[in-house]
């Protein structure tokens, strides 16, 4: 059974036949049956937690290998990566890219079952599975976090299935459970991607459940879950994690003051569109045409915006930025009509043509709509070009068609922008909420101290921007327990900028664990992004893959079959240990959740707010709905990290205390001894 | 400095014999020295400068099974961490200087039945640990023996009754440190850094059971020792 069901190399690269998708291929590409999807969300803190279990079928009648691939979603990082092997679950853990390679063709050339996990450059997922016996199944289940996106005081939550070339249909269909907490009060929820589908519950004015049962079409359009929160004034919420005697971790989101608003500036907003030869296959070319006049007609008239059409060499509608009134913007169309496709990609002339415009220093915000990054070897000059860009300048993508959506989703995660993919039906739906992302940093050159406690490595490190209505969350490390005064400064309009507040930072939290992995993500991709991948920095990724578990370029899970392949090879159960915390957490959540829920089983004020009848599968979609989540297996446990036996301060001081004592009793005794004689 | 001699032997014919009493005398107080301790407590310092060395000697399930039964001694010398070893290294010079200078004997039977009696009791009732390094179980061993060897009564010394106390006080946080850490299965102040590890409470359980045992079966009781030696 282990030798059949022995796992071998992971792809390290996509293959051409293969689309981002959560998908098992055979070899020959055809699709195995997915017999169970569900998929159990947990939101709080602005993280959103994500557990998929699938379980795939081998529908053919001989023994065959098969490839896993799964798109995760924007500003989003794999937190464990499980398969199951006869029925125990199996962690996987993260280690260097080429060790994980070579231990897994050791361990699959001696038929033991072994494999990786690879995150592409980005987003990517990819699993070779290099034996699944006839008719059998594979179980998967994969757990990642986002963060939640909040444009404007609504809050989104997305779960991927549009971007599915060749979906695999569920036989019964996909099962989805959304229990989402806010810090503020929330004033709706929705589902806008499946109104009549999805069953919302609010069990109070921060909880609420969504339901879903989707089939049929339902299973084509990304789950997009969404909420209405009121903020409070400067500072929207804060959290921590701290294991004893470590460091401690803390994410502060903020948001500029209400009061703000009034400081937004106008934007400068350039529109670029590729119009290389590759934009003409499957009307890629109409499709970014399509969403780039959406942009058009989303842009208000107090902004200013510009086009430069680019494929050798870029050509700007105007010389410089332009009022976006309705005569402008009907130049624009004109120009826009007749663009054609042909020539090669020069992003870098591009990016260098937007960057380098009149902006009498504007906040501005760049939107690239392309299929893709033809010329990958330009990435390192691509980076240095976007590092050097003007300040208060964010770099939004539109994909059209692309496999380079996670080059793109980077770009634009580390710029301050937004990435947005066009699937073949929506390529306004995609503009509209791009141009929603479009805002104005309130406050500029931002940056934070903090007094009274000892806080380091800061992500973003400084400076950066805060909005009005969208949040900004900064990660950082604490060493010691107490009160800080916090003090954030920076530019609003003209004018100098100072908030000074105060948080207390715990000496023991293990509530919000994932907040150190967002931590880890967070630095990671911004070294990823440097402009100069050297070795050191190279060495620093993989340092904080293995620590953090962060897939990245560089660094991949590896499953083995048991405890003692991971102890032959002296891998230590870093995940695991770390999987056991995170669900310690989520249990403790889940069982106040539950409380919530006893409470008022059919919500508060009798709200269930569902939209019937909008679609065929209405009737349908509550019959099958589970009466509670199963958010986790009941497989056994995963296997310990390495054991040590712990002597400490506390036991160290004890020990002392025996030193101590006997020498006080020797010298009494001594003495005594003397008085005797 | 070797003691005066004596007046009757400061004739040339006696140096022979005046320097042999003399090396005696050295190696005498050379003796009382916790040499013991020193060795393993430097052995230890010094093992992190060759990790490999490390992993040769920590407890490996696979490695053990595969008979490389060296590895029940040895994998209490070997670290995950300086912050781990510190306080385990710490702690067992300061247990191994009171204990060793006062018995050299039930020290070492000490030590090694602690060490091999928690890595038996990993290989056999956790079987789900497979790698496993520290001292702290031999510590374990070491300070519960001690307490018991102060509490036991003795011919030769009558114990104050708040030295008596301190000592229970201080068996009472032993106890309950582990307790607690069993039923929680988290650690107060363990210091993990980079590498993550568990903390096995129930390693120094078994620690304590072999500091009970040679406590208890030693009939010597800490202070008859003490006197010997002055």
């Amino acid at each position: 059974m282990k030798a059949a069901l022995s796992i071998a190399l992971i792809a390290l690269f996509l293959a051409p036949h293969i689309c981002p998708a959560a998908q098992v291929v055979a070899e020959d590409g055809t699709s195995f049956e997915l017999k169970d999807h569900t998929v159990n969300v947990l939101i709080r803190n602005g993280i959103a937690v994500t557990h998929v279990r699938q379980t795939f079928h081998n529908p053919t009648n001989r023994e065959t290998a098969a490839i896993y691939t799964f798109a995760l979603p924007p500003h989003s990082t794999v937190l464990n990566f499980s398969i199951f092997v006869d029925g125990r679950e199996m962690v996987g853990e993260v280690v260097e890219r080429q060790a994980a390679g070579e231990v897994s063709r050791n361990e699959a050339a001696n038929a033991h079952y072994a494999a990786i996990l690879a995150q592409q450059d980005g987003r990517t997922l990819t699993l070779r599975i290099a034996s699944i016996k006839p008719h059998a199944d594979q179980r998967i289940e994969l757990n990642y976090q986002q963060e939640i996106q909040v444009v404007r005081n609504e809050a989104t939550y997305l779960y991927p299935l549009a971007d599915v070339t060749s979906p695999p249909r569920p036989e019964d269909g996909l099962t989805m459970t959304i229990d989402a907490t806010s810090d503020s009060p929330v004033t709706n929820w929705s589902c806008p991607s499946h109104p009549s589908q999805m069953h919302i519950t609010r069990f109070s004015d921060r909880y609420a459940r969504g339901e879903l049962h989707a089939v049929g079409t339902g299973l084509v359009r990304d789950v997009k879950f969404t909420w209405h929160v009121a903020p409070k004034s400067n500072f929207m919420h804060f959290a921590t994690s701290k294991a004893p005697s470590e460091d401690g971790y803390f994410s502060l989101t903020l948001l500029a003051d209400d009061g703000l608003a009034a400081n937004e500036p106008p934007l400068d907003v350039i529109l670029i569109l590729d119009i290389s030869g590759s934009m003409n296959d499957d009307s890629k070319l109409a499709q970014a045409k399509s969403s780039l006049l959406a942009l058009l007609d989303h842009l208000p008239v107090a902004d200013r915006f510009n086009i430069i059409a680019f494929n050798t060499k870029p050509i700007a509608l105007f010389d410089g930025p332009r009022s976006a009134n309705e005569t402008i913007k009907q130049q624009a169309r004109t120009f826009i009509e007749p663009l054609r496709g042909h020539g090669i990609t020069n992003f870098r002339a591009a990016v260098s043509a937007a960057c380098s415009g009149n902006r009498e220093n504007r906040p501005a915000a760049i939107v690239l709509l392309t299929d893709g990054l033809a010329e990958i070897d330009d990435l390192p000059a691509l980076r240095q070009l976007i590092a050097v860009r003007p300040s208060q300048t964010t770099i939004s993508c539109i994909g059209v068609g692309t496999d380079d959506r996670a080059v793109l989703a980077r770009i634009a995660d580390s710029t301050g922008g937004s990435a947005g993919f066009i699937s073949d039906s929506d390529p306004r739906r995609c503009a509209e909420e791009i141009a929603s992302h479009l805002v104005a940093p309130s406050v500029s050159s931002a940056r934070i101290s903090f007094s009274g406690v000892e806080v380091s490595d800061l992500e973003p490190p400084a400076p950066f921007e805060l909005f009005h209505g969208k949040p900004t969350t900064i990660y950082g490390r604490y060493r010691q327990a107490g009160t800080a005064q916090c003090e954030i400064t920076g530019v609003a309009g003209a004018q100098p900028y100072r908030r000074t507040f105060s948080l207390s930072f715990p000496d023991l939290d293990d509530r919000a664990p994932e907040i150190e992995n967002m931590w880890g993500q967070r630095r990671v991709d911004r070294l990823l992004n440097a402009p100069k991948l050297d070795g050191p920095t190279i060495d620093q990724i993989v340092r904080l893959g293995e620590s953090y578990a962060i897939a990245s370029p560089y660094t991949s899970y590896l499953v083995l079959e048991n405890d003692a392949a991971y102890a032959r090879w002296k891998i230590a159960h870093r995940n695991a240990f770390r999987i056991m915390r995170q669900r310690e957490a989520e249990d403790a959540v889940e069982s106040q959740l539950e409380s919530l829920r006893q409470q008022s089983p059919n919500g508060v004020g009798g709200i269930n707010e569902i939209a019937r009848a909008e679609d065929a599968h209405a009737n349908t979609s509550l019959k099958s709905m589970p009466a509670t989540s199963t958010p986790h297996s009941v497989e056994p446990p995963a296997p310990r990290p390495p054991g040590a036996g712990a002597f400490d301060p506390l036991m160290g001081a004890v020990v002392l205390a025996l030193a101590a004592i006997s020498l006080a009793e020797s010298i009494r005794a001594r003495g005594s001894r003397q008085n005797g004689s | 400095m070797g003691p005066e001699p004596h007046p009757s032997m400061a004739g040339r014919g006696n140096r022979a014999r005046l320097s042999s009493i003399e090396e005696a005398s050295f190696s005498a107080r050379l003796m009382r020295w916790p040499l013991i301790t020193m060795i393993i407590a430097g052995a230890c310092v010094a093992l992190p400068r060759w990790p490999t060395t490390e992993q040769f000697l920590q407890f490996d399930r696979a490695a053990l099974l595969n008979g490389q039964i060296w590895r029940l001694l040895t994998c209490h010398l070997a670290h995950w961490s300086a912050s781990h070893e510190i306080w385990s290294v710490g702690a067992f010079a300061v247990l191994g200087m009171l204990g060793e200078i006062r018995d050299r004997r039930a020290f070492a039977i000490c030590c090694i039945a602690a060490a091999l009696a928690c890595s038996l009791a990993l290989l056999l009732f956790w079987p789900d640990v497979q790698l496993y390094r520290g001292m702290s179980g031999v510590d374990s061993a070491l300070f519960i023996w001690l307490v018991v060897f102060n509490l036991r009564p003795s011919s030769d010394h009558r114990y104050s009754a708040a030295h008596k106390i301190a000592l229970v006080l201080l068996l009472i946080a032993f106890i309950a440190k582990v307790a607690w850490e069993g039923q929680t299965h988290h650690s107060l102040f363990v210091v993990s850094d980079q590498s993550s590890f568990v903390s096995l409470p129930g390693v120094h359980a078994v620690g304590g059971a072999v500091g009970i045992c040679v406590g208890m079966f030693r009939p010597r009781s800490f202070f008859q020792l003490e006197y010997r030696y002055n």
